[in-house]
C-alpha cells in the first residue's frame, strides 16, 4: 500500500513540477513587460503527502502602483505644457537673434532715430517703414501661431478623449472577464496584467484613481472625483473646435455630463493632470495670456503711433487718430483694456506706404488721416519734430490691461520684453517641474519593476531547483518500479 | 523571502535612462562650451529672459543713437568750419575797411576785397554734408543763400541778375529818385542823404520779408537732434540769423553801390556803416560759434556717457546670459565619462548572466 502511496506522492510532484516550470517559461516570458507582475504557484500538500498547485498568485503593490499612475499622469499633463510653451517661444527664440517682438520694436525704434537725424533722406524713410512692417507681420505671424498651437491643444484633447472611451471599453471586458474568473476561482493573473497596462494607459490621458469592491471588480474616478467607470464606461465627450481664434474659448470635456475642463471657471470638478489637462491648459490658459499680451502689444504701438489734430486751438481736446499702426480703423481703442485680435489685424497704414498709393514724407509730416494732421505745415525736408514726438511715444510710460500679466505700466518696449519674461518664466518653471515629475515616474517605475518584475537569473536558478527535483522524482518513480518488480518476480 | 530584488528590466531601464540623460546634458554643455552663453537661456535664466532682451534692445538702442551722434557731430563741424572761414573773412574785411578809411588803401582794393569776401560767405552758407545744406534750417533741401553775382537761368532774359542784386539796385535807384531835386549826380550825394538810405530803404532789403524773399530760402527753425534717448537739442544754426544779414549787408554796401564816384564825406560814412555794421556780425558770429561749441561738446559728452553704459549694458548681457565656457568644458569632461561608464556597464550586465553558466 505504501509503495503505490509513493508512486502517487511521485506523481503529484511530477505534475506540480512541471506547472511550476510552465510558470517560470510564462516569467521569463514576461520579463520585458512593464505591466507583467511575477508569478508564483502555490503548492500545497494534499492527503497522503501529494501535493499541487492550489492558485497561482501575482506579485502586486498597490501602493507603488498608484504612485506609478499619479506620476505617469502629473509627467503626461508638464510634458503637454512644455510642448505647447516651447512651440510659443518660437516667437522669442534665442535673445541673441533678435526675432522677439521686443527686439522688433527696438529695431523700429533704431531706424525713427537715423531718420530723425536725418529726416530729408528718402531712404531712411524707406527703412523706417520696412521695420514697420516687419514689426507689423510678426504681431500677425505671433497670433497666428498662438492660434495654431491652440488649434493643436484642442486637437490633442479630441484624440486624448477618444482614447479614454477606446480604453474604458477595452477594460469594460477585461474587468468582466476578471469578476467571472475570480467567483470561477480561475486563474486571472494574465487578466490583471491587462488590466494595469490599461489603468497605465488611461492615467496617461488623464489624472485617475481606483478602488476594487468584491470579487476584484475595479471602480475608476478621474483625479477629480467624477466617475469614469463603474461596472459600465461612462461617456466622456467633447466637442472639436475648429477655429480657435483670439478670445475664442474652446470646449470642455464632459465625463458623465460633468465638465472637467474648460476656460478658467467653467469646469465643476476639474481635472488636475494626464495630457488632457496639459492640453487645456495651454488651450485656455496660457496661450490667451499670451495672445493678450501680443493684442496689447499690437494696441500699445497703435497707440503710440497715433497723430494729434493739429488745427484744434489749445483749450479744446484735439482729436487723436491711429498714425504709422493701424487695424483700418481710424479711431484709437481705449487705453489699458485689452481687445481681442488687435495683433492679428494690425497692419502699416497704406496711406504711409508709396507701393499702397501713399507717400512715404506722411511718416516725417503727419497727415495720414488727412490735412488737419499735417504737423510740418512749412513742408521743409529737413523738419524732426514729429519723429521725435514718435520717439517720445515709444518711451513714454503706458497702461496696459492687467489681465495680460505683464508689466500693466511700462513703455512699450517694457511692456513687450515683460511679456518676454512672463513666457519664458512659465517655461522654467514647466521645464523644471517635468524634470522632476518624470524623475519621480522614472523611480516609481523602477521600484514597482522591483517590486513585482521579473528576474530572469531568480527564475533560471529556480529552474535548476526544478529539474532536480524533477530528475530525484523520476528516479522515485523508477525505483519504485524496480522495487514492485522485485516483489512480483519474488512472488512468482 | 527576498529582502533585495531586482527586476530584469529594472537593471537595463536604469542604464538607458541614465545614458539618455546623460547625452542630452552632454548635447547642451557641448554648446554652451562652444558659444559661452546658455544653451537654453529661457529655461536656464526664466524671466530674467525678459531682461536680457530689454537691456539687448538698449544696447541696440545706444548704438543707433552713436551712430547718429557721428553725424551730428560730422554737422557741426562742419559748420564750425564755414562759420571760421567767415569770421577771419570778416575780420581780414574789418582791417581793410580800417587802413581805408585811414587813407592807407584805395577804394579798389575795398572793392576788390568786398566781393572776395561776399563770394567766400556764400560760398560758406551754402556748405552741404551729404545732401543737407547745414545752413538751411530744417529746410535742408534748399540751397540757403542767393548768389548775388550769379544770373537768373534760361527761361529768363540771358545776363538778368539774380533777385537780390536787382532789389539792391531797385532800391538805390528808387532812392536817388526820391532825393530833391530828384536822380542828381552821385557826387552830389550828401553823407546824411547817404546814412538815411543805409539805415532804411537799404537796411529794408535784409530785413523779413526782403531777404526771405530775396537772398535766403533756408528755415528760421534750427535742425534738432537726439542725442541721447531723453535729450533732443539744436544742431545747426541757419542763414537768417542776424549776423548773416550783417555780413551781406556790409559787403554789398561796397560791391553793391556806386562807391568809387561817391564825395569823400559821403564815402567815409558809407565806410563807417559798413564798420559797424561788420563788427556786429563778428560779434554774433562768434556767439553763433561758441552755441554751436557746446553743442559740439554736449554730443561729445553724450557719446562719452552712452559709450560707458554700452559697455555695462553688455556686461550685464554676458552676466545674464554667459556661462563659464572652462566649467561647460570639466561637465562635458564629466558626462564623457559618464556616458562611457554607463556603455561599459551596459555590456557587463549583458555578459553577467547565469545562462552563461548553466550548460
Amino acid at each position: 500500500m505504501s509503495l503505490s502511496s509513493a508512486l502517487n506522492v511521485a506523481q503529484s510532484s511530477l505534475s506540480a513540477t512541471s506547472l511550476q516550470t510552465s510558470i517560470i517559461s510564462r516569467n521569463v516570458a514576461g520579463a520585458s513587460d512593464p505591466n507583467f507582475g511575477r508569478k508564483a504557484g502555490l503548492q500545497v500538500t494534499t492527503w497522503g503527502g501529494a501535493v499541487k498547485i492550489a492558485s497561482i498568485g501575482r506579485a502586486m503593490d498597490a501602493v507603488l502602483f498608484a504612485g506609478k499612475l499619479t506620476s505617469t499622469s502629473a509627467t503626461t499633463s508638464q510634458k503637454a505644457i512644455v510642448d505647447g510653451l516651447d512651440k510659443l517661444e518660437a516667437t522669442i527664440n534665442d535673445p541673441e537673434l533678435d526675432q522677439s517682438l521686443a527686439a522688433k520694436l527696438g529695431a523700429l525704434t533704431n531706424a525713427l532715430q537715423q531718420y530723425g537725424v536725418t529726416p530729408d533722406d528718402p531712404l531712411l524713410a524707406q527703412e523706417v517703414l520696412t521695420r514697420a512692417h516687419d514689426i507689423a507681420t510678426s504681431l500677425n505671424q505671433a497670433s497666428t501661431s498662438i492660434s495654431e498651437v491652440r488649434k493643436q491643444a484642442d486637437a490633442d484633447m479630441a484624440e486624448g478623449v477618444g482614447r479614454v472611451n477606446r480604453l474604458l471599453g477595452e477594460f469594460e471586458a477585461n474587468n468582466n472577464e476578471i469578476v467571472k474568473g475570480t467567483k470561477a476561482n480561475r486563474d486571472i493573473s494574465d487578466l490583471l496584467d491587462t488590466r494595469d497596462r490599461i489603468l497605465s494607459e488611461l492615467s496617461e490621458e488623464m489624472g485617475i484613481s481606483t478602488s476594487i469592491r468584491g470579487d476584484n471588480d475595479m471602480v475608476i474616478y478621474t483625479d477629480s472625483g467624477v466617475t469614469l467607470f463603474e461596472t459600465v464606461p461612462r461617456s466622456v465627450t467633447m466637442t472639436p473646435s475648429f477655429a480657435l481664434g483670439p478670445g475664442g474659448d474652446g470646449a470642455s470635456v464632459f465625463v458623465d455630463g460633468v465638465p472637467v475642463t474648460g476656460a478658467s471657471n467653467g469646469a465643476i470638478m476639474p481635472i488636475k493632470s494626464g495630457k488632457i489637462y496639459g492640453s487645456s491648459v495651454i488651450r485656455d490658459d496660457i496661450a490667451v495670456t499670451y495672445q493678450r499680451q501680443v493684442d496689447e502689444i499690437a494696441r500699445g504701438l497703435i497707440e503710440a503711433f497715433a497723430e494729434t489734430d493739429q488745427t484744434v486751438v489749445p483749450p479744446a481736446v484735439p482729436t487723436q487718430l491711429a498714425g504709422l499702426f493701424t487695424t483700418g480703423t481710424a479711431a484709437l481703442l481705449p487705453s489699458g483694456v485689452a481687445v481681442d485680435g488687435i495683433a492679428a489685424a494690425i497692419r502699416v497704414n497704406p496711406a504711409a506706404d508709396p507701393t499702397q498709393g501713399g507717400d512715404l514724407d506722411r511718416i516725417r509730416d503727419g497727415g495720414l488721416n488727412g490735412a488737419a494732421y499735417v504737423y510740418n505745415t512749412t513742408g521743409d525736408a529737413g523738419f524732426s519734430d514729429r519723429i521725435q514726438g514718435m520717439l517720445d511715444s515709444l518711451n513714454a510710460q503706458r497702461n496696459f490691461d492687467p489681465s495680460a500679466k505683464a508689466d500693466p505700466s511700462n513703455s512699450l518696449a517694457g511692456f513687450a520684453s515683460s511679456s518676454v519674461g512672463w513666457l519664458e518664466a512659465q517655461r522654467q518653471t514647466a521645464t523644471t517641474t517635468l524634470g522632476y515629475s518624470s524623475a519621480l515616474l522614472q523611480r516609481t517605475t523602477e521600484s514597482l519593476s522591483n517590486a513585482t518584475g521579473v528576474n530572469i537569473d531568480e527564475e533560471m536558478t529556480l529552474m535548476m531547483e526544478l529539474e532536480r527535483s524533477y530528475a530525484a522524482t523520476s528516479n522515485v518513480i523508477s525505483t519504485v518500479d524496480r522495487m514492485l518488480e522485485a516483489l512480483l518476480q519474488a512472488a512468482r | 523571502m527576498k529582502t533585495t530584488y531586482v527586476s530584469t528590466s529594472a537593471i537595463s531601464n536604469v542604464l538607458r535612462s541614465t545614458v539618455l540623460k546623460a547625452q542630452e546634458q552632454l548635447i547642451s554643455a557641448n554648446k554652451e562650451m562652444t558659444t559661452g552663453r546658455y544653451a537654453d537661456i529661457g529655461v536656464s535664466i526664466g524671466s530674467r529672459t525678459g531682461l536680457s532682451v530689454n537691456v539687448r534692445s538698449q544696447y541696440d538702442r545706444i548704438e543707433g543713437i552713436l551712430d547718429t551722434n557721428g553725424l551730428i557731430s560730422q554737422r557741426l563741424d562742419t559748420s564750425q568750419e564755414a562759420l571760421g572761414s567767415m569770421l577771419s573773412v570778416a575780420q581780414n574785411f574789418m582791417a581793410t575797411l580800417l587802413a581805408v578809411r585811414n587813407g592807407e588803401k584805395g577804394a579798389e582794393v575795398l572793392v576788390t576785397e568786398a566781393t572776395h569776401a561776399l563770394q567766400t560767405m556764400t560760398g560758406a552758407a551754402n556748405t552741404a554734408v551729404g545732401n543737407q545744406f547745414v545752413f538751411g534750417g530744417i529746410n535742408t533741401q534748399d540751397q540757403p543763400m542767393t548768389d548775388y553775382f550769379s544770373t537768373l537761368p534760361p527761361p529768363a532774359v540771358p545776363g538778368t541778375p539774380a533777385a537780390n542784386k536787382a532789389a539792391i539796385d531797385t532800391a538805390f535807384n528808387t532812392f536817388l529818385a526820391g532825393l530833391v531835386p530828384p536822380n542828381p549826380p552821385i557826387d552830389t550825394v550828401t553823407a546824411a542823404d547817404m546814412t538815411t538810405f543805409l539805415q532804411g530803404a537799404f537796411a529794408t532789403e535784409f530785413a523779413d520779408p526782403a531777404w526771405g524773399t530775396n537772398w535766403s530760402s533756408a528755415s528760421s527753425r534750427n535742425l534738432t537732434g537726439r542725442i541721447s534717448p531723453n535729450e533732443v537739442m539744436t544742431v545747426s544754426t541757419n542763414a537768417n540769423e542776424p549776423f548773416m544779414r550783417d555780413l551781406a549787408k556790409a559787403y554789398t554796401m561796397i560791391v553793391g553801390l556806386p562807391t568809387a564816384d561817391m564825395s569823400q564825406n559821403t564815402y567815409e560814412a558809407l565806410v563807417g556803416e559798413a564798420m559797424a555794421t561788420v563788427s556786429n556780425a563778428i560779434q554774433g558770429l562768434i556767439k553763433t560759434q561758441a552755441q554751436l561749441g557746446s553743442a559740439q561738446s554736449r554730443v561729445g559728452t553724450a557719446s562719452d556717457r552712452l559709450s560707458i553704459q554700452r559697455d555695462i549694458l553688455s556686461k550685464q548681457i554676458q552676466g545674464l546670459e554667459g556661462v563659464d565656457p572652462y566649467e561647460a568644458k570639466l561637465r562635458v569632461d564629466q558626462l564623457t565619462t559618464q556616458v562611457e561608464t554607463s556603455y561599459a556597464l551596459t555590456v557587463k550586465f549583458q555578459s553577467l548572466s547565469i545562462l552563461n553558466y548553466m550548460r
